[in-house]
């Protein structure tokens, strides 16, 4: 599943801790950008590469909200449910933002072009309510205009 | 020792204790969920949440004291967890506050909120320390609606033997701690976070472990239950009855569970010298065997050439008669005795005092299917492992030598024990054998020899500790002899020789021998392929003694020789002369009686065979008398001219000896199958009437006659092997609740010792002088063109008829395959899977390949006991061809 470069990556990876086995997190996040998620295969792959089992690979890779273990749309939206964005009617928001996908948070819109998550909090709060875009782009201060636009966007 | 105060009682408890160890002394009980005094803690549940203070110190550094003049303490502002905080001396611990009361009555409420109202239904009410703790410290009432409960799946079959339900699951992590930790298994594991953590299982067959069962005893709730006796008794409905498992030489102690005389299930019975408080998945669900349909319930006789039920006096009679007839037409030479070493000591005693002193006949013999030369009756005689060493709790002061063995299929909680040794004391650990084994992943050192070469491995030792000087001069002045004939003959065997012909390292030898000549104490294990090769080699016989006797590591605790045999009495068997060169005892006979080979080939004109199935391994030529003893109908049985039922180890009493010498009493747990009688009886039956005047009225009265005769068993009565060892500790709230085995053993139970172990020469007489003896190796040529030779080992599931009897394990039962080295598999141009057709002298059997890495080039190994595969030669030149 794994290309031979990722694999060679991951193995010099490895070299940098005193037990190898500690790169499983930076292995993971490369496994997830070379395929875009983590399918068992990728899964087995980083098991097999750092010497553990797939039942403890797996266990690190679904505690952490940033690693997918099942397909994602085109784009994911991390929406923060936590108290200072709702407090600026973030609720309300990702109502909305469910009723326009067609899904539910946690949930991929049907045209698989949107995946819903929520999220806690992503460290903006003075700037709430906030949004992540594929792990790399925030969004803030959001109003349903901006929202309206945003989705817009991600879905042409 | 530091000295720490709990609750105004004060206790002196070693360095790096913990606060609820400690507690534990001082009687006070602090309920814990996640800690497990086996595995290491973790701190997840909160439960065992205390007030911790220390002594108060001044600006000057001086311990400050109060009023009344007693050290003031200082207290931590919040509560800590006593499962991981360690003391130290003058520490003060507070667990009667109301602090703690309410700490504990929240986490209980916050533990409930999602744990469902089951215990009507749950396998685990009245033995589950969630149930237990809730009623002694939880609220009466929770504030949380019964609506707002968290719910997750139910029955989740985890595995072919598990059951789990994932809303009972408190995320305590003890199954997947002792998964990681002592299993050596890492197939169980958390998924997820927060509310929704879960357990699963990724590995393929799911939960593929030897050890699974134990999860569901140290699980705290009923979150994990077996799904052999699910829903079938109330866990206060069964009586407990202590055992000893049937399956292998370990001899795990056991409680067989009964109600209405069936066994509902077996679990672990505490014993810190044996088992601690594991067992293996045969010993726990392999039993339904024992109550099976098919088995025997009364005598067969041939009539007309068929077998036809008979009363047993026509049974015993017919048999007696045709006994006398052929001892006066050929002698007693022409009588012989088969014995399967799965049988109680009382039932071997007597075999053989049957055949030596009441026929007359020195034709004994147990070993049947397996290798038939010295396997160490001697060697075990003289040079025994101490008496107590515990495998579980060697330290860094001893190295093992395993070697030859593989622990992990057939002595499983041996490997279990080796491993906790390792991890937890410090063991140094070597493993040696012709491929790669569980256990080697464990090992300090790990050595592949070429199988064949095991006594070069053990002489590039001895000479690498002659040549270093490193031999134990001061034991070997005052004790052996010998020792310069053996510098002679080893000359020639230089260390890089050895190597050679071993195909081990040079260095890897030095080392190996520098480790064990330095350690202060040294066990050699060695097991059945080792065995098997002494066949054909003496030198391996004579270099295990050389390799202990020249480091002096023999005749005391954790020193000497522990042979790993594959049945559950295979030491007994041997104890009790059911040998053709050994009486009971352990004496040499004066007369050689006839090999077991030589019984099956028609020899003996009559042949009694007590609990063995040799026809099934084929090459059986029927006598003119085949009496045969058994639980089934057997293949051998099925020739027989009469078959007397005998009763299974949960039907009578009786004592088992296990590999590492230690006699263990089990007793009868449910009643008897039909009119089957314990092998004891029938065999006195015979001798009665073949004139014996024998008046045993139970299995006691026959071992009290062992311990009276037989030196070896002096004073191993039933009286004191059922001495001042009370089962089980008190159940939950009445005494310790982290007392391991209150979650495993309830009911009330008679008394139970943890075993007697029979002393070997060198540690029963300090003063004994030991010979050296030289034999020259026998090394046999390679690089035949094509050919591999044959490893056989044995798989821990079987199709033997024991296994086969219990459904549920028959998954777990591997199809016969043979494992390749990648090159030759390569070479051959098969893949992992593949079907291959392996011959060998004229037989051809057909095999799935696996190749993953187990053997090194040149060698293939096939388990011997799973279809088909019966009696293969240890070390034949084998071919393989794709199919
Ligand atoms: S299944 Fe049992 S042992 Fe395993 S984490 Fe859950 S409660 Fe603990
Ligand atoms: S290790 Fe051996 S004795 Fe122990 S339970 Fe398993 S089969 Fe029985
Ligand atoms: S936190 Fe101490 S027992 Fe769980």
């Amino acid at each position: 599943m794994l290309s031979e470069s990722a694999k060679t990556e991951i193995k010099t990876l490895m070299t940098k801790y005193p037990d190898s086995r500690s790169a499983i997190m930076p292995a993971l996040h490369l496994a997830q950008r070379e395929i875009g998620w983590l399918p068992d295969e990728a899964i087995q792959d980083v098991a097999d590469l750092l010497g553990l089992s797939k039942t403890e690979v797996n266990s690190v890779a679904t505690f952490y909200t940033m690693y997918a273990r099942e397909k994602p749309g085109a784009h994911t939206i991390f929406f923060c449910a936590d108290l200072p964005c709702a407090l600026r009617g973030a609720e309300d928001m990702l109502e909305h933002i469910e009723h326009k996908l067609g899904c539910k948070a946690g949930q991929t819109s049907a045209d698989g072009k949107i995946t819903l998550r929520e999220a806690e909090c992503l460290g903006g709060c003075n700037h709430a309510p906030v949004m992540l875009i594929d792990g790399v782009e925030h969004q803030q201060d959001l109003t349903i205009e901006k929202i309206d636009e945003i989705l817009e966007r991600l879905k042409a | 020792m530091p000295k720490v105060t709990i609750d105004a009682k004060t206790v002196e408890v070693p360095n790096g204790t913990l606060v609820v160890e400690a507690a534990k002394k001082a009687g006070v009980e602090i309920p814990v969920f996640c800690y497990h005094p086996k595995l290491a803690s973790v701190g997840m549940c909160r439960m065992c949440l205390v007030e911790v203070g220390t002594p108060r110190r001044g600006k000057d550094g001086q311990i400050e004291m109060d009023a009344n003049g007693n050290p003031a303490i200082a207290w931590m502002p919040k509560l800590q967890t006593a499962c991981t905080t360690v003391i130290s001396d003058g520490m003060a611990v507070r667990t009667d506050s109301a602090q703690v009361a309410d700490a504990r009555r929240s986490v209980v409420e916050f533990l409930l909120t999602s744990h469902p109202l089951d215990c009507p239904i749950c396998d685990k009410g009245g033995e589950c320390p969630l149930q237990n703790l809730t009623m002694a410290y939880g609220p009466g009432k929770s504030r949380f609606p019964v609506e707002s409960k968290f719910h997750n799946e139910k029955r989740v079959p985890l595995g072919d033997l598990i059951m789990l339900d994932r809303e009972r699951c408190i995320q305590c992590s003890r199954c997947i701690r002792f998964q990681d930790e002592l299993a050596d298994d890492h197939v169980l594991g958390f998924q997820a976070r927060g509310r929704g953590i879960e357990i699963v299982s990724l590995s393929t067959p799911e939960f593929d472990s030897k050890f699974s069962g134990n999860t569901i005893d140290i699980c705290p709730v009923g979150a994990l239950t077996s799904r052999d006796f699910r829903l079938s008794a109330r866990v206060w409905e069964v009586h407990d009855y202590p055992s000893v498992c049937a399956h292998c030489s370990v001899g795990c102690n056991l409680l067989i569970c009964e109600r209405d005389h069936q066994i509902k299930r077996i679990v672990p019975r505490e014993n810190e010298a044996v088992n601690a408080i594991w067992i293996c998945d045969k010993g726990r669900f392999a039993h339904h065997f024992t109550t099976a349909p098919d088995r025997l319930t009364t005598p067969l006789v041939r009539k007309n050439g068929s077998l036809q039920p008979a009363s047993w006096d026509d049974a015993l009679d017919a048999i007696v008669a045709k006994f006398a007839e052929i001892k006066k037409q050929s002698g007693a030479s022409a009588l012989a005795g088969l014995g399967g070493d799965r049988t109680a000591n009382e039932d071997l005693y007597l075999f053989q005092k049957l055949f030596r002193q009441v026929l007359g006949s020195n034709n004994l013999e147990h070993r049947v299917g397996w290798s038939a030369s010295n396997v160490g009756v001697d060697l075990v005689r003289m040079y025994g492992a101490g008496a107590d060493t515990n495998l579980g709790a060697l330290d860094k002061s001893v190295t093992a030598l395993v070697i030859g063995a593989d622990p992990e299929e057939e002595q499983p909680v041996i490997r279990l024990r080796l491993t906790r040794s390792v991890r937890n004391f410090g063991l140094n650990l070597i493993v040696a054998n012709g491929r790669v084994t569980k256990l080697a992943s464990h090992a300090k050192q790990s050595i592949v020899y070429r199988y064949g070469a095991e006594s070069a491995f053990l002489l590039g030792m001895i000479r690498t500790i002659l040549d270093e000087g490193l031999e134990n001069k001061e034991f070997i002045g005052a004790r052996v002899n010998n020792l310069d004939a053996v510098r002679k003959s080893i000359e020639p065997f230089t260390v890089e020789h050895c190597a050679e012909l071993c195909d081990v390292k040079p260095e890897k030898i030095r080392d190996a021998a520098r480790l064990i000549a330095q350690s202060p104490s040294f066990l050699i294990l060695y097991g059945r392929e080792a065995m098997a090769a002494q066949q054909h080699d003496p030198a391996i016989t004579s270099s295990i003694e050389t390799l202990l006797l020249i480091t002096g590591h023999v005749g005391r605790v954790n020193n000497g020789l522990i042979a790993l045999y594959p049945h559950n009495n295979s030491t007994g068997a041997m104890d009790f002369g059911l040998l053709p060169t050994h009486s009971a005892g352990r004496v040499k006979s004066d007369v050689k009686g006839l090999s077991a080979r030589e019984m099956l080939s028609g020899k003996a004109r009559a042949l009694y065979v007590m609990a063995c199935d040799p026809a099934a391994d084929g090459n059986f030529t029927k006598p003119d008398l085949l009496v045969v003893q058994d639980l089934f109908l057997t293949e051998t049985a099925k020739l027989a001219d009469v078959v007397l039922p005998a009763q299974s180890f949960a039907e009578r009493d009786g004592t088992l000896t296990n590999t590492e010498r230690r006699v263990q009493l089990f007793r009868a747990a449910i009643k008897p199958i039909g009119e089957s009688k314990p092998d004891w009886w029938i065999v006195a039956e015979i001798a009665k009437r073949l004139g014996a005047t024998w008046h045993y009225r139970n299995s006691a009265e026959i071992m009290d006659e062992i311990a009276a005769t037989v030196p070896l068993y002096a004073g191993v009565t039933y009286a004191a092997l059922s001495d001042n060892v009370m089962m089980p500790r008190p159940p939950y709230g009445q005494g310790n609740p982290s007392d391991e085995p209150t979650e495993i053993a309830m009911g009330e139970l008679e008394n139970v010792s943890s075993g007697k172990q029979w002393l070997s020469v060198a540690e029963s007489d300090a003063s004994a002088k030991f010979e050296l003896f030289w034999n020259e190796p026998r090394g046999e040529g390679r690089e035949a063109k094509n050919e591999l030779v044959l490893a056989v080992a044995r798989s821990l599931y079987d199709r033997g008829t024991l296994v086969g009897k219990t459904k549920i394990v028959q998954p777990r039962v591997p199809a016969p395959y043979v494992e390749i080295n990648s090159q030759d598999a390569e070479q051959i141009g098969v893949g992992d899977g593949a079907r291959v057709r392996v011959s060998f002298d004229s037989r051809v059997i057909e095999l799935n390949a696996r190749v993953d890495g187990h053997v090194p080039p040149g060698t293939v190994l096939v388990p011997n006991n799973l279809d088909g595969t019966a009696a293969l030669p240890m070390g034949a030149w084998v071919k393989i061809e794709k199919v």
